[in-house]
């Protein structure tokens, strides 16, 4: 268990390790799960319950100053909880969705106290003295501290919560188990529905509509879809000559409080 | 990418003046790395503001020895800042080009640099977050995880290269086409028309892919029949005949225009929860 503890401890710190590797992603599901997998001794499981919470999470992105639950702590708790228990995607998910929320509460821990009562105020006042390595100091201990405590708050709570979690699991009603696969049907649509709303406008509604036909009536796979969308968006902007596209298509793209 | 940003090595074609201070190939690569860290000290008070000064220091150290000069240069990179991690080489180049003349020339104006600096949070978060958060990581995601799902072990391997080798490049190229060309950097971009051609690229291929994507991720199935026994007739089959997914891109437009009104993400997630275990209990819906 103690050897288990600190593999999944590990999993974790490479989940974290996802800023300083240019926000690389090491910390979405599809990454993290397979690797608790591998750790927990089921490589398969953890990779199905990825690809799921993959799917389950697609919106949760930080766009400008929005902060989304926490993934990283979601995907390897809720992936490992899960594989403990014997249980499969749907109990991850229902897991993982509360997991990210607590975890968050520590984020905002450092995002709105920690970090700029510590670390940025410092480095503003080795800036005035013109301590360049200390503000640099500054900056590495931010992202640090942060990620060790993130990562000792995986492990802590891997360890105390195995032995409980099977009898949190036995229990949840099973129209509640039965709700949260439901649930984890229907949450895909929301990271969509994000997704659309963020890239859409009037003239480029279609697209959505024909990805969306392609798939249903001819069930091109999304790799597929993918390449036959760079290929005719390479042909369409081809045939438009340089330079003239560019205003109806930035005019079009103001209005990105449009409904569809 | 053009070709020429490689050799941006002694980066201006002009010979250097004698003690002018010129960044090399050697700063323009330590920023590039240490950029891979930009918001890896976010907060809520001025967000990237540190990670902006740690990523400049190379150029900074080599531009301003004296104390002073440094002083005026950090707290210069005190201000708040925000831009889609990806771009942020792109802002640190162009930074860099501005920190270097106002080293060398003594009637630059260096409020110009934090002018310039917010007026590219906008436009290059604007195309960053379609492109990466709206085009290139769905994209991975969605084709990782149908791979993942299918039981194929590489699902991890294909996501982490199809989203980190476009932002790797990015990067890469960023930092040094950022330094090239400085400030003229916006207004070559706008008369090129190329920012709004990979924004609308990326735009279409996204929702290409997404539109796709409601239809084969998403799932709703109907768990109430109509009659029962063998003759009951099962409400899916009823739908899909009408249009195959209708209910995954019915959920999906209505979940579209609930944000769209305003609705807050978390809201509609704990809904979607809530509302899930509901309709599981009177057998509305089935997994």
């Amino acid at each position: 268990m103690l050897l288990k503890t600190v593999l999944v401890g590990l999993v974790a710190l490479i989940g974290y390790l996802d800023h300083p590797t240019g926000k690389s992603m090491l910390q979405r599901p599809i990454v993290m799960g397979p690797l608790v997998g591998i750790v927990l001794g089921d490589p398969m499981t953890g990779l199905a319950v990825g690809g799921t919470l993959e799917l389950a999470f697609m919106g949760n992105m930080a766009i400008g100053a929005a902060i989304p639950p926490e993934i990283t702590a979601g995907g390897v708790l809720g992936t490992a909880f899960a594989i403990t228990a014997g249980s499969g995607a749907d109990v991850a998910v229902a897991l993982a969705l509360p997991i990210a929320s607590l975890a968050l509460l520590i984020k905002n821990l450092f995002y709105l106290i920690i970090r700029p009562q510590f670390m940025l105020h410092a480095a503003d006042r080795m800036s005035a003295e013109g301590d360049l390595k200390g503000v640099c100091r500054m900056h590495d201990l931010a992202y640090w501290t942060y990620a060790i405590c993130m990562t000792l708050a995986c492990a802590v709570s891997f360890y105390v919560g195995s032995p409980v979690i099977q009898a949190v699991i036995d229990a949840i009603p099973q129209f509640v188990m039965d709700g949260i696969s439901i649930a984890a049907g229907i949450l895909p649509a929301l990271g969509f529905a994000m997704l659309a709303n963020m890239l859409m406008s009037e003239k480029l509604a279609p697209w959505f509509g024909i990805g969306f036909l392609l798939s249903a009536y001819l069930e091109v796979p999304v790799l597929g879809l993918a390449l036959l969308g760079v290929l005719v968006t390479l042909l369409i902007l081809r045939a438009e000559p340089a330079g003239q596209p560019a205003v109806a298509a930035a005019s079009d793209f103001d209005e990105d409080d449009e409904d569809f | 990418m053009s070709t020429d940003t490689t050799n941006a090595a002694p980066a201006n074609d002009a010979p250097a003046a004698a003690g002018e201070k010129r960044l090399s190939e050697k700063e323009l690569r330590g920023m590039f790395f240490r950029s891979l860290n930009f918001d890896g000290s976010f907060n809520y008070e001025r967000q990237m503001s540190l990670g902006m000064r740690h990523a400049l220091a190379p150029a900074l150290a080599k531009l301003y020895p004296n104390k002073d000069d440094m002083a005026a240069a950090l707290e210069r990179h005190s201000e708040f800042f925000n831009v889609t991690p990806a771009m942020a080489p792109l802002v640190l180049g162009i930074t860099a080009a501005m920190e270097e003349r106002n080293a060398n020339e003594d009637d630059f104006d260096a409020d110009s640099i934090n002018a310039v600096k917010a007026s590219l949070m906008g436009p290059l978060s604007g195309i960053g977050d379609s492109l990466f958060w709206g085009t290139i990581r769905p994209l991975a995601g969605g084709i990782a995880a149908s791979l993942a799902l299918a039981g194929n072990i590489f699902a991890p391997l294909v996501f982490l290269l199809g989203f980190n080798i476009p932002n790797y490049l990015v990067r890469w190229f960023g930092v040094h086409w950022g330094y090239k060309m400085g400030t003229d950097f916006l207004a070559r971009a706008e008369k090129s028309g190329i920012m709004q051609k990979v924004f609308l690229g990326a735009a279409m291929v996204g929702l290409f892919v997404i539109g796709g994507m409601v239809a084969s991720m998403v799932s709703v199935k109907i768990g109430w029949t109509i009659g029962s026994g063998d003759g009951a007739i099962d409400l899916n089959t009823v739908l899909d005949g009408i249009m195959p997914k209708m209910l995954p891109l019915g959920v999906t437009l209505l979940l579209s225009r609930a944000l769209n009104k305003g609705w807050k993400v978390n809201t509609l997630l704990l809904v979607i929860v809530i509302a899930s275990i509901a309709a599981a209990g009177v057998g509305l819906l089935a997994a």
